[in-house]
């Protein structure tokens, strides 16, 4: 009896991808409320979908943070079989965190959160004296975290009715984890192409102008998740401490960090082609072309076959800390005195001065200023 | 009769050998006698050597050689005297005029030389002789030797054949009219050069005023075209205008095409350029996740990674950009296709109109007949000022060419002068019982040839010519006259009747305002001395000049005895 809709969105994208996302998504979403400088890490389809663990300075656990997210093709959720089998999959994650044996401090706990990009409806109808009332509770843009304790006790054990029909449930002891279950609601896209672009847009609004490349930098940070995706889960029971699995917070401050000291302003950089014709006194009728050299300079740079720009830019990289100037144009000239005095380009004087600049750009980082 | 020069006194010297020749002249007839060979011609031949004619160099070589010095005192009436003393000592020639300071002239041994050309014209002012001859195609001053020989009879050629007395002159062009044109009065050979010109002048303006004419006259369609030249005109601008305009617009229009077509290879340069990068990128190692040999899992630094990233990125939206601005510039280049297409639609309808305009016709005539003649009104037109313009020409010309006188008129004048001249001539000859010529050209001075006659009968016909001519030119009122020199009248063998009969001819045919100076030889077969002709035929009243002492031969110099030094200073001083 699988429910073709609960898995329809994990066949149509991968499963892995769909994580990925959503990690993310939640980790900019309160990037500057919970995320910024806490540290802790995160595990993705290991014991959970994601999995969140917060660490205190010794390393112990101090909360854990698990999403089961589901997507869902039409409709909305409701209480029935389908969410019952979710919930008790969720409440058997947090048995698992209790059992697990990863070192936790005195205060630990947990939350179970059931989270979807689809509304969640509860609802109960009741016929209390021939009187037929209806309790419910929607977990959508409107309200998107709900705690179960917060709930009807009606709704409450309406729930309970459901997941008692397994076996686990009363087996294993799964009504003590009910506390700890939350219902979240996440406005996420659907395919994993409308995901990044929200992905991009977080970026773009968290770091500001840090970022001029968002997707660059979205694809940077899904490198981070490589190993953890590669890593197939065994056989073997799944464990919290289980290295392989987890992305620590050091590793994703430290890409949220090259991402935005290391960014390439290239439009920011190509629009000084004017100024920069001016300031080499470049003629009107050849400007056109000075333009469009000093612009392409910064192509150039990417590719390693073109030698001769590289050549330069590996100059400047390695050389721009020592000028002694302290403006811009003075430091150019500088470099230039120096790059022809230790090597020599084919390029010609406007060009190479071109260049120059359009190296000291991409080595300074030269951002909007 | 202009100028009358006459002799007053021969004076030479070399003061090396210090010997001298001195004398004096009379008016009327002298006399040089002496033996043979003992110097009369060479006294006659000095006399005109001094003036600076070099013919006589030759003739006086060996006399030369003793460096002697010449002096000639003359007077000029003209009509009141003036005196004159002309020094010659080798290439100098030293003119004294009344007081004034000589003016000499240095290094006159060449004809050509410039001081010779300046004595020349010294001397022909002095004298009043204008003559002008052509040489080189060009009137200049004749030489110094025609001014001499209407009086001089050489002792060898002048009695041979008239005019002959001088070498060279037989071969200036037209000398023998020039000479007898000038003498005679006819035309002053000086403004010849000025008529000729002039005819030249009118001839050229004929000539062209002829092409033109003939321009004009073969091109009838001109006419045609004239009168309809305005209809057209205005048919013309109303096409001309609407396809400036077009024109300008289509000029517009190619510009701006060139501009998007180098705005296009400019970006699509860059795009190559992206391109490449790009592919670059694409092979870059980094692009990899796997080993492509081991298919090892591959690790980049994440800074790499997000380097390459934002390269690839910045690559494929540039390309993004360049690609849309080819479209929108290739879109509007296609929009400006579409432009030059229609502009091209125009012009075929421009086309059509310049074609409907070209078959257009008033009264038969085609625009495009009467656009190939629009050059033709313009010539015309052209022509017709320039036309004006030479036909005023050859009228000044004709104007000034009728202060000439006409060819025909100086044919008239010359025969009749020819006439003139053969009354006198026939008359001298029949006076010096000359044979008669049965040929009338041998009276006209124009036309006479050599004379057919030979020794004492050729001679007499030579001395009837001559002193006919010099009467006949006197005539002429600008003629200088200059004494006549006739060397040895009696050459070759004289019976004494001959003689007789041309002494006496000379006698009656001397003037007081003429001198006459002629030399006969004393000699054995000669029994009438110098003295006895004297007294026979001039009543004594002729001047005497006896050379050599009439014994010596070759001594025309005698030697010096010092009685001439105050004469030699003056001589020397005029020189210095």
């Amino acid at each position: 009896m699988v429910d073709q809709s609960v898995n329809a969105g994990v066949r149509a994208q991968q499963g892995f991808a769909l994580q990925r996302n959503m990690a993310l998504f939640i980790i900019l979403d309160n990037y500057d409320s919970k995320f910024a400088g806490t540290k802790y890490f995160l595990s993705l389809e290991h014991l959970e979908d994601i999995l969140f663990c917060y660490l205190d300075n010794h390393g112990q656990a101090i909360k854990v943070e698990t999403y089961q997210s589901k997507k869902k093709s039409s409709g909305n959720w409701k209480i029935g079989v389908e969410l019952a089998e979710i919930i008790i999959k969720v409440l058997k994650v947090g048995k698992s965190l209790i059992s697990d044996s990863h070192p936790k401090c005195s205060s630990y706990g947990h939350d179970l959160y059931f989270s979807s990009n689809t509304a969640i409806h509860l609802e109960k109808r009741v016929t209390v004296n021939k009187k037929k009332s209806t309790y419910s509770k929607t977990v959508n843009e409107e309200d998107i975290e709900v705690i179960y304790n917060d709930l009807d006790p009606i709704l409450q054990k309406a729930i309970t009715d459901k997941l008692a029909k397994h076996d686990a449930f009363v087996e294993e002891n799964l009504s003590d984890e009910l506390k700890n279950l939350k219902f979240l609601y996440i406005d996420f896209n659907k395919t994993n192409k409308e995901q990044e672009n929200q992905l991009r847009a977080k970026l773009e609004d968290v770091f500001d102008r840090k970022i001029n490349d968002s997707k660059a930098a979205l694809e940077s940070i899904f490198g981070l998740f490589k190993n953890a995706e590669l890593t197939y889960n065994q056989k073997s029971i799944a464990r919290l401490s289980d290295k392989s699995k987890q992305i620590h917070s050091q590793d994703i401050n430290n890409v949220i960090k090259v991402i935005t000291t290391k960014s390439k302003a290239f439009q920011f950089w190509r629009d000084h082609k004017r100024e920069i014709a001016q300031k080499l006194k470049i003629k009107p009728f050849e400007r056109e072309i000075f333009e469009q050299k000093f612009s392409l300079a910064f192509d150039l740079f990417k590719s390693k076959e073109e030698a001769e720009h590289r050549k330069i830019l590996m100059f400047v990289k390695s050389n721009y800390r020592e000028c002694k100037s302290y403006n811009e144009d003075e430091c150019i000239e500088e470099l230039v005195a120096k790059f022809r005095y230790e090597d020599s380009s084919k390029l010609e004087e406007e060009t190479l001065k071109a260049t120059m600049y359009a190296a000291y750009f991409e080595s300074i980082n030269k951002m909007d200023d | 009769m202009g100028a009358l020069i006459e002799y007053n006194k021969f004076f030479a010297f070399s003061k090396n050998d210090k010997k001298y020749f001195n004398t004096d002249f009379s008016k009327g007839i002298n006399i040089v006698h002496g033996k043979n060979t003992s110097g009369k011609s060479t006294f006659i031949q000095s006399i005109i050597y001094t003036f600076g004619i070099n013919d006589e160099k030759r003739k006086l070589a060996e006399l030369l050689k003793e460096e002697v010095i010449f002096r000639l005192d003359l007077t000029i009436f003209n009509p009141t005297p003036t005196k004159v003393s002309i020094v010659r000592d080798d290439e100098i020639v030293s003119i004294k005029v009344e007081n004034k300071a000589p003016v000499k002239f240095i290094g006159i041994g060449g004809n050509k030389s410039r001081e010779h050309i300046k004595l020349k014209s010294f001397l022909s002012e002095l004298f009043c002789f204008d003559l002008h001859l052509e040489y080189d195609n060009e009137y200049k001053p004749a030489s110094l030797e025609a001014m001499f020989l209407p009086y001089y009879i050489a002792q060898d050629v002048g009695w041979v054949s008239r005019h002959k007395s001088f070498r060279g002159l037989d071969f200036v062009k037209n000398f023998k009219n020039d000479f007898f044109d000038y003498f005679l009065g006819i035309v002053n050979n000086y403004d010849r050069i000025e008529k000729s010109q002039l005819e030249k002048q009118k001839k050229e303006l004929e000539a062209e005023s002829r092409i033109i004419h003939r321009i004009e006259k073969n091109d009838k369609a001109i006419k045609l075209a004239k009168l309809k030249d305005e209809i057209f005109t205005a048919r013309t601008i109303e096409y001309i205008e609407p396809y400036k305009e077009n024109k300008s617009k289509l000029i517009e229009l190619e510009k701006e095409y060139l501009i998007l077509c180098n705005k296009i290879t400019l970006l699509e340069e860059s795009r190559k350029v992206l391109l490449r990068v790009k592919r670059s990128l694409n092979k870059d190692i980094l692009s990899q996740t796997k080993c492509p040999t081991c298919s090892h899992e591959l690790s980049h630094s994440l800074e790499d990674t997000y380097n390459y990233y934002q390269d690839l990125n910045d690559t494929e939206n540039q390309l993004e950009e360049l690609n849309k601005n080819i479209k929108s510039l290739k879109d509007s280049q296609g929009a400006l296709n579409k432009v030059l297409s229609d502009i091209n639609d125009k012009k075929v309808i421009v086309e059509k109109d310049y074609y409907e305009l070209i078959e257009y016709k008033v009264d038969n005539v085609t625009l495009e007949s009467w656009l190939s003649n629009k050059v033709n009104i313009k010539l015309s037109d052209e022509l017709k000022s320039k036309l004006g313009e030479i036909t005023s020409k050859i009228f000044n010309t004709e104007e000034k060419l009728s202060k000439f006188k006409t060819d025909e008129a100086v044919k008239s004048e010359r025969s009749r002068a020819s006439y003139a001249f053969k009354a006198t001539f026939e008359k001298y000859a029949s006076e010096l019982k000359v044979k008669p010529f049965d040929n009338e050209q041998f009276y006209l001075l124009y036309e006479i040839p050599a004379f057919p006659r030979q020794g004492v009968e050729l001679l007499k016909t030579l001395l009837a010519y001559n002193f006919a001519f010099v009467d006949i030119i006197k005539r002429t009122s600008h003629t200088h006259v200059l004494p006549f020199l006739l060397d040895a009248i009696f050459e070759g063998d004289f019976e004494d009747e001959s003689k007789n009969e041309i002494l006496d001819f000379i006698k009656n045919h001397s003037s007081n305002n003429q001198q006459i100076i002629f030399s006969i030889a004393d000699s054995k077969s000669n029994v009438n001395s110098a003295t006895t002709y004297n007294e026979k035929h001039f009543n004594n009243r002729a001047n005497l000049i006896c050379i050599g002492e009439n014994t010596k031969k070759r001594s025309f110099l005698s030697k010096y005895v010092g009685n001439f030094e105050e004469y030699i200073e003056e001589t020397i001083e005029i020189l210095n």
